[in-house]
C-alpha cells in the first residue's frame, strides 16, 4: 500500500514537473491582456527605448525623425510626441481582429504615425512620410534617388520585395524606389510588426 | 510452482506499470484540457472553428475565409428571407492555406452545391502570427487536412508537437488559470450563430486612411497555389467555387489586387463579386451599418450585404429555398431563438 502511495505521488510530481519546470522557456500565452504571442524579452524592450521620450535621440537604438521640436522613432510612447506636435488633421481607429486594443492611425500634413497597443500605452508602429516636404535625419526626402540614400546611408543595406531596408537597432528604415526616385519612406518597429 | 510465481510476480508488476502510464497519461490529458484557452469570454473568435462539428452536415452554401465572412454575411438571415441553409467556417486572420484545408475538411463531410471564399487573404505569402494560427488549428479535428494546415501555417519558430500536444505550447497559463478555465472545463457555450460572429453596435467609420504605397502589388505564388488548389478541389466535387471580397473599407483593397483578382476571375471561369463596388447597390450605410469604424459590418449591414448576396444565390447559382423541409425548419428554430435573445441581450447592453 505504502509503495502505491509513493508511485502516485511520483507520478503527480512528474506531471506537474513537466507541467510548470519548464515554464520559463515559455512565457508566450495567448490572451487579450497580452494582445499577441509575445515573448518576455520582446515584451520588455519597448520599456526600454521609452528612455528616449525624455532625452534626445541620441537614447534611441534606431533611426529617427525630427521635424520642428519633436523627435519621432518606432517603439516610443505615442502621447509625449503627439501632445508635442498637437492635433493631427485626421485621426482613425482601427481595432484589430479578434484582440483588443486599438491600432491607430494619426494624419498629419507631411507623415503619417501609426500606433499600437502595449498595455495602456501607445506605442509608434511606424511613421510614413507623405510628401517631399520632410525628410529623414540623414537628409533624404521623397524624390531623392538612389545615390542619394547611399550617400547618406552607405550601402550596407538590403533589398526586400523591391525596397531598400535599412536596419538599426530594433527599427527598419525602407524606402520604395520607382525609376530611381524615392517613392515613399518609412520607419517600422519590429515590435509594431508583431502585433 | 516456482514459475508460476514469477510470472505472477512479473504480471502485477506489468499491471502497475500500465496503471501508472494511464494515470499519467490521465493527469496529463486533464491538465492539456485545463490549460488550453477556452475562448468563450475573451477572444471568443477562437472557438469558433470548433462550433462546426455540432453541426448538421447538409449546407448548400458554406463560407470560407476570415474576419471579412463571419462578420459581414449572416446565415440566419439568408435563412428566413431566402431559405438557403449556410455556415460560415471563419476565424480571425484565417490564411489562404487555411482556409484551403478547412475546405478540404469540409467536403469530407458534406458536398455543398457553392463554396464562397473571401480574398482579402491573397494579400498574405507567408505564416503571419502564431497567435491568430492557434485561433484557427487548435479548434480543428485531427485529420491530414490539419496535419498539412499545420505545416503550412507554422512560424519559424514553431513546433508541430506544440500543435499536436497543446500542453507544450500552453503549460504556462497555470499562473493565469481563471473561473473560465473551469467554468468551460468539460463544455462550452456557442459563440457563433452558424459561424457568423453578431453584432448589434455602431460605430461610424470616419477618416479611413488611404492604403500606402507598396513596393510590390503583386500577390504571392504561395498565394496564387492554394488559390488553384481551392478551383481544383471543388471542381473535382462538383461545387461552384464563388469568390468575393467583402465591403471592409480597411484594410486597404488596392486597384492592383483588384485587377490581379478579375483576371484570375475571368481566366479562370468562377465567378468574383467585389462587394466594395456595389456598396451603394446594397445599400450599406457606414455612418450606421459598422460597429467599428468601417472594419467589418453590424447586424444592419451584415443583414444588408447578405440581402444582396441571398439574392444572387438564389437567381445566378440556383440555392433551393429549403424551408418546407421539417427537418431543416426544425434545426433552425432553436438557433433562430438564440439569435434573437442575443440581439436583445447586445440592445440592452448586457454581458453574456
Amino acid at each position: 500500500m505504502k509503495k502505491k502511495i509513493v508511485y502516485i505521488i511520483t507520478a503527480v510530481i512528474l506531471t506537474a514537473g513537466i507541467c510548470m519546470g519548464c515554464g520559463s522557456d515559455d512565457t508566450a500565452v495567448i490572451s487579450k491582456d497580452d494582445q499577441t504571442a509575445q515573448t518576455e524579452s520582446q515584451a520588455t524592450e519597448p520599456e526600454q527605448k521609452n528612455s528616449a521620450e525624455a532625452t534626445p535621440e541620441a537614447a534611441v537604438d534606431g533611426y529617427v525623425l525630427i521635424t520642428e521640436d519633436t523627435i519621432m522613432a518606432p517603439d516610443m510612447d505615442m502621447a509625449p510626441v503627439l501632445e508635442s506636435l498637437g492635433e493631427p488633421v485626421s485621426y482613425y481607429e482601427a481595432p484589430s481582429c479578434a484582440f483588443e486594443g486599438l491600432d491607430k492611425v494619426y494624419t498629419y500634413d507631411n507623415f503619417e504615425i501609426d500606433t499600437y497597443p502595449d498595455g495602456e500605452n501607445d506605442k509608434i508602429a511606424a511613421i510614413i512620410l507623405k510628401n517631399d516636404m520632410v525628410e529623414t535625419s540623414e537628409g533624404i526626402a521623397i524624390g531623392d534617388t538612389l545615390a542619394d540614400i547611399e550617400a547618406a546611408y552607405g550601402s550596407d543595406y538590403e533589398v526586400e520585395s523591391g525596397m531598400v531596408v535599412l536596419t538599426k537597432g530594433d527599427m527598419d528604415l525602407k524606402f520604395i524606389v520607382t525609376n530611381d526616385a524615392v517613392t515613399s519612406i518609412e520607419y517600422d518597429s519590429k515590435a509594431g510588426d508583431a502585433q | 510452482m516456482e514459475d508460476k510465481k514469477h510470472v505472477n510476480i512479473n504480471k502485477k508488476k506489468a499491471m502497475r506499470v500500465l496503471l501508472a502510464t494511464i494515470f499519467v497519461l490521465g493527469t496529463l490529458f486533464l491538465l492539456q484540457r485545463l490549460f488550453m484557452p477556452k475562448y468563450m469570454t475573451d477572444i471568443v473568435e477562437g472557438a469558433m472553428i470548433a462550433e462546426y462539428y455540432e453541426e448538421e452536415k447538409n449546407h448548400d452554401v458554406v463560407f470560407v475565409g476570415d474576419c471579412e465572412l463571419y462578420e459581414n454575411m449572416d446565415p440566419v438571415y439568408l435563412w428566413e428571407h431566402y431559405g438557403i441553409n449556410s455556415y460560415i467556417r471563419g476565424s480571425a486572420q484565417q490564411l489562404i492555406w487555411q482556409s484551403y484545408y478547412l475546405m478540404e475538411e469540409t467536403l469530407k463531410y458534406e458536398t455543398p452545391k457553392a463554396i464562397v471564399f473571401n480574398v482579402l487573404s491573397m494579400k498574405y505569402n507567408e505564416p503571419q502570427k502564431e497567435a491568430f494560427n492557434r485561433m484557427t488549428l487548435d479548434g480543428m479535428r485531427w485529420s491530414a487536412s490539419k496535419i498539412n494546415s499545420i505545416r503550412a501555417s507554422m512560424m519559424p519558430d514553431e513546433k508541430f508537437l506544440d500543435y499536436a500536444f497543446p500542453i507544450l505550447r500552453y503549460h504556462s497559463r497555470w499562473q493565469e488559470l481563471s473561473t473560465e478555465d473551469l467554468e468551460y472545463f468539460w463544455t462550452k457555450d456557442k459563440v457563433s450563430h452558424n459561424g457568423y460572429y453578431l453584432r448589434v453596435d455602431v460605430k461610424p467609420a470616419e477618416n479611413v486612411p488611404e492604403g500606402k504605397i507598396l513596393a510590390d502589388y503583386q500577390f504571392g505564388s504561395t498565394a496564387y497555389a492554394y488559390l488553384d488548389k481551392m478551383r481544383d478541389l471543388c471542381r473535382s466535387h462538383g461545387v461552384q467555387l464563388i469568390l468575393v471580397k467583402a465591403p471592409s473599407l480597411y484594410p486597404y483593397w488596392y486597384d492592383e489586387w483588384e485587377e490581379q483578382m478579375d483576371q484570375y476571375a475571368q481566366t479562370n471561369d468562377l465567378p468574383y463579386y467585389n462587394f466594395l463596388d456595389l456598396t451603394e447597390e446594397i445599400g450599406l450605410d457606414f455612418t450606421t451599418d459598422t460597429y467599428d469604424a468601417g472594419l467589418h459590418l453590424n447586424l444592419s449591414g451584415a443583414d444588408k450585404l447578405s440581402d444582396y448576396f441571398g439574392k444572387i444565390l438564389q437567381q445566378e447559382f440556383e440555392i433551393p429555398d429549403r424551408r418546407g423541409e421539417s427537418v431543416l425548419q426544425t434545426a433552425w428554430e432553436p438557433k433562430i431563438k438564440a439569435y434573437e435573445q442575443d440581439i436583445e441581450r447586445q440592445k440592452k447592453g448586457e454581458e453574456k
